[in-house]
């Protein structure tokens, strides 16, 4: 690991003048390992103090580190990812628990979206999620709630691989919800990343910032559910100038949350209604997994009726399907709960969309 | 010389029988009351003598000692005065003294002579009606709604004093109880076939009243949640004597019984966010039962639950736990009946948009979250069912519909408790939502499909213990409701889908 990086991150960037040569002074291992007085060789330019104080900084830092088990990788290592090389204001560090190989992943997708997903957006998230993993892509997304949340849930669902790009430094889960989530990535062989270090105060703006990496490291980046003013439409941006391919969900035109997503679908983004949708952009050979079909499941006949009555609106509300099928309520009920555990709709207390 | 007649104290909302007795000897004339009267009973002494004289009678000119007997509990109210009244005339008039024997008394005197009526009355008459000595009760006219119900007791209704004895001295005659048309107004009934659509929310609420469950509705601003609550008690059945006799003496003792209990309508009580705990719980100066003893029997809707100080909350747990509460003065503890319906009801979030496709939530997660979790663990583990309510606009349905009235929906309701009514004749509850672990148990039993479908539920969704039995005591209800011995898989799944709004948001 390259501690003269980590020591240098820790200064000011007009503390540290000339950095180059600097650099090439402290990769000296007797001076960065403290046992010759620097000043010698660096000159006056330096403050005697403050190279004190960032050194006993630098000790600190890397007990967390070792503590915490936490690794890092500096522009100057060859295990940099080569994408995020491409990429403007690169990072020049980046911390890390789990399997850094991921990084390299043959082909990866972020996926991202409102942190309040409609049961659509909740359910399209872990929709695209899963059946990608299922065809062996890595998921890239920030762990903030909502699509986030649900993307790397549909991952580790199938088992697949999944990177967490966090906005806080990686010795803390945040949100704190999702400390949990953030166990079962690393359990499962998972990456979560940052290039904040543990000694970093979070700041807001770190979120729109990480943005950059996780579309970054993707070959594509793939919208689930947004708002006309969501933040997710930054990474929309970030992708835009990296060049990536932008996937966009298509939603309900009366919907307040797919109003940014169509937007860009409008603005040129691809639609993507399926995983073929994105795979028919690339230029690769993908496996796709598919599903059961609806006929092979043997529904009886208030099932199916119900499932059609579904299927025909996309997404309803229980009491719709009451009304129209004639079916009562207390019956309408039971059926979609036997419905939902066979995986034909998805259904949350009151909205049913169909699956299958 | 000396004379007794019957009259009532109250305890809390209890009656208890006080003997009053007067002492008229020579010696400077003058009336000295002991037995720890409180002041508006002391007072009596001047309506009194202004009343008998009135009245046309004359007011002895002796010494006059009254006791209100036991001696040693404190005295309130001011319905003494009539018992008292009577008993200083035994001597200048020839009342019957047969009647003295078994009747009470109970009513204030104004300074004409006229009845005025009493506080508390039910209880007070409940309290002469369980002695076995006191046959009937002479109450003023104004009371007599209040004393409809009372059983084993003969009730006469008196507008003035010189009617009372006038009757008492056999010359005249007092109007009976079982003569008279009570009149109430017969309150305009609300239906549910008022409220458009929202088929799954009615459901849950039949389900309610059937098993008596505690609900929480979740939902934005304008979408029914307070329509449908005030339309509760109209599908559940009408107090029975029981319940009526509780219920009524609850109310006397606040005044007046309001007309919807007259007419047997299970009380509704509506509290808004913003009450004070002795108002919600009760206590206050003279340990008035607060808003949960109000619904006892019935419902009690608190609207913006979140918005309620969670210390307030924290109180409703005793009456939640033993359907009772007990308040705490200086010296003495009252416990009054508390069994009642919870329905809290809350928007989402702060803003009310969270999860509304049709408008966008400007909250943060955090405020979400936070907002959320105002409801306590605890508070949220007493609700059975969960319902998620959502602005018609977004329910397409045609309103050519019919709705179903309240009344078909309380025959199902009414059938339902009358299964739970055999199931637990030999136990001491009333209704599924009541059991025991111990009771589900005994009175749950499922087909083995329906065993095993709660089962794979359970792993798929990391149900509780206590989660578990909550489904099961919902799902007995729906079983009932369905007129079924056994517990169906579709009873299960129905209950099921009760606790997905729950996961929706507190997930």
């Amino acid at each position: 690991m390259d501690r003269v990086s980590l020591f240098m991150s820790l200064f000011n960037k007009r503390d540290l003048k000339n950095q180059q040569k600097i650099r090439d002074v402290l990769l000296d291992s007797d001076i960065i390992n403290g046992f010759v007085d620097a000043k010698m060789y660096i000159g006056e330019k330096i403050d005697q103090n403050l190279w004190k104080t960032k050194f006993e900084e630098l000790l600190k830092l890397e007990d967390i580190l070792f503590k915490e088990n936490i690794k890092y990788l500096s522009l100057y290592d060859e295990n940099y990812p080569q994408k995020l090389r491409n990429i403007s204001s690169k990072p020049h560090l980046l911390f890390y628990k789990g399997d850094i190989s991921l990084l390299n992943w043959k082909f990866s997708i972020a996926i991202v979206g409102t942190r309040k997903p409609t049961t659509y957006g909740i359910w399209a998230s872990k929709r695209f999620s899963s059946e990608l993993a299922k065809s062996d892509v890595c998921i890239i997304s920030g762990m903030a709630t909502g699509v986030d949340t649900y993307a790397h849930e549909g991952a580790l669902e199938e088992e697949g691989k999944t990177i967490c790009v966090l906005g806080t430094p990686v010795s803390k889960a945040y949100p704190t919800s999702n400390k949990k989530l953030m166990e079962r990535v690393l359990a499962s062989k998972g990456l979560v990343i940052s290039e904040y270090s543990p000694l970093e105060k979070t700041l807001p703006v770190n979120f729109a910032y990480r943005n950059r990496i996780i579309s970054g490291l993707s070959d594509g980046i793939l919208i689930v559910e947004a708002g006309l003013k969501s933040g997710t439409l930054i990474t929309a941006d970030f992708a835009l100038e990296q060049g990536k391919n932008i996937f966009a969900v298509p939603g309900n035109i009366n919907s307040k949350y797919s109003i940014g997503t169509n937007n860009l679908i409008r603005q040129g983004a691809i639609l993507a209604s399926n995983i073929s949708d994105i795979f028919s952009e690339y230029d690769m050979d993908f496996d796709i997994i598919s599903s059961k079909s609806h006929e092979e499941l043997n529904l009886s006949e208030l099932e199916n009726k119900i499932y059609l009555c579904v299927k025909k609106e996309g997404i309803c509300h229980i009491d719709y399907i009451a009304s129209t099928t004639g079916i009562n309520i207390k019956d309408v009920m039971g059926i979609l709960n036997i419905l939902d555990i066979k995986g034909v709709v998805n259904y949350d207390g009151i909205l049913v969309n169909a699956v299958l | 010389m000396f004379f007794k007649s019957f009259s009532a104290g109250t305890e809390g909302i209890n009656g208890y029988i006080v003997e009053v007795e007067v002492d008229i000897t020579t010696g400077i004339p003058g009336l000295t009351m002991v037995g720890l009267p409180n002041g508006s009973v002391r007072e009596a002494k001047d309506r009194i003598k202004s009343a008998i004289g009135n009245s046309g009678f004359k007011y002895p000119n002796k010494k006059i000692v009254v006791n209100l007997s036991p001696a040693d509990i404190k005295k309130e109210g001011s319905h003494y005065d009539l018992s008292i009244a009577v008993s200083i005339l035994m001597d200048s008039q020839l009342i019957d003294e047969k009647h003295l024997k078994d009747t009470g008394f109970l009513g204030e005197l104004a300074l004409n002579g006229d009845l005025k009526p009493v506080k508390g009355c039910t209880a007070l008459l409940l309290g002469l009606a369980k002695e076995k000595k006191v046959k009937k009760v002479i109450i003023p006219w104004e009371n007599r709604n209040e004393a409809s119900m009372v059983p084993d007791i003969d009730v006469f209704l008196g507008k003035n004093l010189k009617e009372v004895c006038f009757y008492l001295k056999n010359e005249g005659v007092l109007e009976s109880l079982s003569n008279i048309d009570l009149n109430y107004k017969i309150p305009e009934i609300e239906d549910f076939k008022d409220v458009k659509g929202s088929f799954i929310v009615k459901r849950g609420m039949e389900i309610a009243a059937a098993g008596f469950h505690n609900v929480f509705m979740i939902g934005p601003p304008g979408s029914g949640k307070t329509m449908i609550a005030s339309r509760l008690n109209t599908i559940m059945s009408d107090l029975d004597d029981k319940e009526y006799m509780e219920v009524s003496q609850i109310y006397s003792f606040l005044g007046e019984i309001p007309d919807n209990i007259i007419a047997r309508k299970r009380p509704f009580r509506a509290p808004h966010h913003t009450v004070t705990y002795s108002s919600l719980i009760g206590g206050g100066y003279s340990s008035a039962p607060g808003e949960v003893v109000l619904s006892h029997n019935g419902i009690l809707f608190m609207d913006e639950f979140l918005e309620f100080n969670k210390k307030i909350v924290e109180g409703l747990r005793q009456p939640l736990e033993d359907k009772k509460i007990t308040i705490s003065r200086v010296n003495k503890k009252i416990t009054y009946p508390s069994d009642f319906i919870l329905i809290g009801s809350s928007n989402p979030c702060p803003c009310g948009n969270y999860k509304n496709p049709l408008k966008e939530c400007l909250c943060s997660e955090n405020k979400i979250k936070a907002y959320l979790n105002r409801a306590s663990g605890p508070m949220l583990d007493r609700i059975d069912v969960f319902l998620e309510t959502t602005p018609l606009a977004y329910d397409e349905i045609s309103s050519k519909s019919d709705e179903e009235s309240s009344l078909s929906i309380r025959d199902r309701v009414m059938k339902a408790v009358d299964f739970q009514r055999q199931r637990f004749k030999d136990e001491n509850i009333n209704y599924n939502s009541q059991m025991s672990i111990r009771h589900i148990e005994k009175y749950c039993n499922l087909t083995k499909d329906a065993e095993s479908f709660l089962k794979s539920a359970f792993k798929k969704t990391g149900l509780s213990a206590r989660s578990y039995h909550r489904v099961l005591r919902v799902s007995r209800t729906i079983a009932d409701l369905d007129s079924s011995q056994d517990i169906k898989l579709n009873h299960i799944g129905e209950a099921l889908s009760f606790r997905k709004t729950f996961m929706k948001y507190w997930g």
